[in-house]
């Protein structure tokens, strides 16, 4: 290997660890803005998705700090980190036209030298270990997070609220086992405005004669699931008013 | 092709070498390490030397046996006041026989590989100029005609304490035409007790010495050591020590840009002596006393506060 080769590759490898660095840090800024963005509960102002903003930002945080990082190359901080390289590095990058007997001799010290040496040594460990944690972190934090959200959801859940009410109205009577829905479209109408495609609501109760109804926020907080767009608090209002005229025709 | 890895197994043994050098010349010198080093690497550097001591102190006999090691022709002038150039560089003469009368050159101690120049400060200054031409040149010029002197060439000149009386400071021009000063300390007790067995002892102590080197090996080995590499801010250091030089205020004047050149030789010779393949730091700032301590002049300032050469350029090289 020529000692210009072995230049290259250091810088190469240079390089390489500052764009790792940089690409963590553009990790980072993603995953921490994502995070607070989320849990504040912020509208980013445009009319893309969130996360493919932040991801262009991101990005360009990436790109600015691998050059930021790259930009002080010298052939001095391996001599630093490695000190048997000391002076001799330069020396040969200094003289890389020069082509004499202890030229070519200091040529083939530093490629011994440097054989033993690798990139390892310009690589600031404690630095990227503590930005992979930082990564986990929030990584763990932003799944938390998620699920954190969808509780909050599950508390000011309109229909968890109306069946709330239904239950107190029906305490203590301990009559009604099961709730059968019949078609009674010819008495209220096609309920027209109600979107139900790709909307789903489910739900099961198993009430036992006596206990009434619970609200479903309490018993069945797992087999609860709602998939909705805007609009949810009206939809949901028409459904219950729906029900509750099914229900007093019934009676 | 061939020729180059010869002269990498040269370049391989250069400082193998010049360590066997050292260990023949201490066959017969006692103690002075650090003069004999800078000695050699005066010859490595084809550089000339100035030594400055008081008498008795082996100059002569060091320089005689560095000869001698290294296969080179030695000759000595002593100066005196009444010494006429002519005694240095050689002289026309009549020649004449049955047929014809013609001047020819007889050439003058100056024609040799090295010269010691005894006490050179006991010389009247126009017998001093004309070792200039020698030194700096290489060559002597008698009335119309130049003689080239044989290579390799040097002058070691020795030089007593100015305050003796009698003497005659060398010029500006003249020192810095030397590329180093060194000083010759007195041995220690151990030395001196060595020194003092070997030459009693004998009526004529003078040991078998090998000779190491040949003129064309020397030549080759001055010319790999100025071949040596050095870094660009290792240069830029050593510059900045001689413009230091300039700029203090301890100094009435500083060294020219001839004490850069031979700052980076002569650290060049102390990397090939201490076998390495470039130029570190280490090397111009040990090499930095020797070569510019007789290229500066104290001030009336430094003089008064007792500084002597030696320790502004050590103040220079601190403040780097």
């Amino acid at each position: 290997m020529r000692v210009e080769k072995l230049f290259k590759q250091l810088k190469r490898e240079y390089l390489k660890v500052k764009i790792l660095q940089g690409f963590l840090d553009g990790i980072i800024f993603f995953q921490l803005t994502y995070l607070i963005i989320k849990l504040a509960g912020i509208e980013l102002p445009t009319s893309y998705p969130g996360y493919a903003v932040l991801a262009v930002i991101s990005f360009i945080i990436f790109a600015f700090d691998s050059f930021y990082r790259s930009r002080g190359y010298s052939i001095e901080i391996y001599e630093e980190e490695n000190p048997e390289l000391a002076e001799i590095l330069r020396t040969a990058h200094d003289n890389l036209g020069e082509n004499s007997v202890p030229v070519e001799r200091l040529f083939d010290e530093v490629k011994d030298t440097a054989r033993k040496i690798s990139s390892e040594s310009i690589i600031p460990n404690q630095a990227i270990l503590a930005k992979v944690v930082a990564i986990s972190f929030l990584s763990i934090a932003t799944v938390v997070g998620g699920v954190t959200t969808i509780h909050d959801m599950d508390i000011d859940n309109p229909v968890d609220d109306a069946l709330s009410e239904n239950s107190s109205s029906n305490q203590g009577t301990g009559s009604i086992s099961e709730v059968e829905f019949g078609d009674n479209s010819d008495v209220l109408g096609e309920p027209d405005d109600f979107d139900y495609e790709s909307r789903e609501i489910s739900f099961s109760y198993d009430s036992q004669e006596g206990q009434g109804f619970r609200p479903l926020g309490e018993q069945y907080q797992g087999e609860l699931a709602f998939r909705s767009g805007g609009e949810d608090t009206i939809n949901y209002r028409i459904a219950r008013d729906y029900s509750l005229a099914i229900k007093d025709i019934e009676e | 092709m061939k020729a180059k890895s010869s002269d990498a197994e040269k370049y391989e043994k250069a400082s193998e070498k010049t360590q066997e050098i050292i260990n023949e010349i201490r066959k017969v010198i006692v103690g002075q390490e650090d003069v004999i080093e800078k000695v050699m690497i005066g010859i490595l550097c084809d550089g000339n030397v100035l030594l400055e001591s008081n008498p008795g102190m082996g100059k002569t006999k060091m320089i005689r046996t560095i000869s001698d090691v290294m296969g080179l022709e030695f000759a000595r002038i002593q100066n005196t006041p009444d010494l006429m150039p002519s005694d240095i560089t050689g002289t026309q003469i009549i020649e004449e026989d049955s047929e014809n009368t013609e001047f020819k050159f007889q050439e003058g101690p100056i024609f040799s590989n090295i010269v010691l120049a005894d006490e050179i400060n006991r010389a009247t200054p126009k017998t001093q100029s004309a070792l200039l031409e020698a030194m700096q040149e290489k060559q002597v010029t008698v009335g119309n005609d130049t003689y080239k002197l044989d290579t390799p060439f040097f002058l070691m000149a020795t030089q007593n304490p100015l305050e003796q009386e009698g003497t005659y400071p060398l010029p500006e021009a003249q020192r810095d035409r030397f590329m180093m000063k060194l000083s010759l300390d007195y041995p220690s007790m151990d030395e001196e007790q060595e020194i003092v067995d070997r030459f009693t002892n004998d009526l004529d102590y003078s040991p078998k010495l090998n000779t190491i080197l040949s003129k064309k090996s020397l030549r080759k080995l001055q010319e790999f050591t100025i071949q040596i590499p050095v870094a660009n801010d290792i240069r830029d250091e050593a510059i900045a020590i001689v413009k230091g030089t300039r700029e203090n205020d301890n100094l009435k004047y500083g060294a020219s840009p001839r004490g850069s050149i031979n700052l980076i030789i002569a650290a060049k010779g102390h990397a090939v002596l201490n076998g390495r393949n470039h130029v570190s730091v280490k090397d111009i700032e040990e090499m930095a006393k020797p070569v510019l301590r007789h290229r500066i002049g104290l001030s009336f300032e430094a003089e008064k506060k007792g500084m002597d050469e030696d320790e502004v350029i050590q103040e220079i090289i601190e403040n780097q």
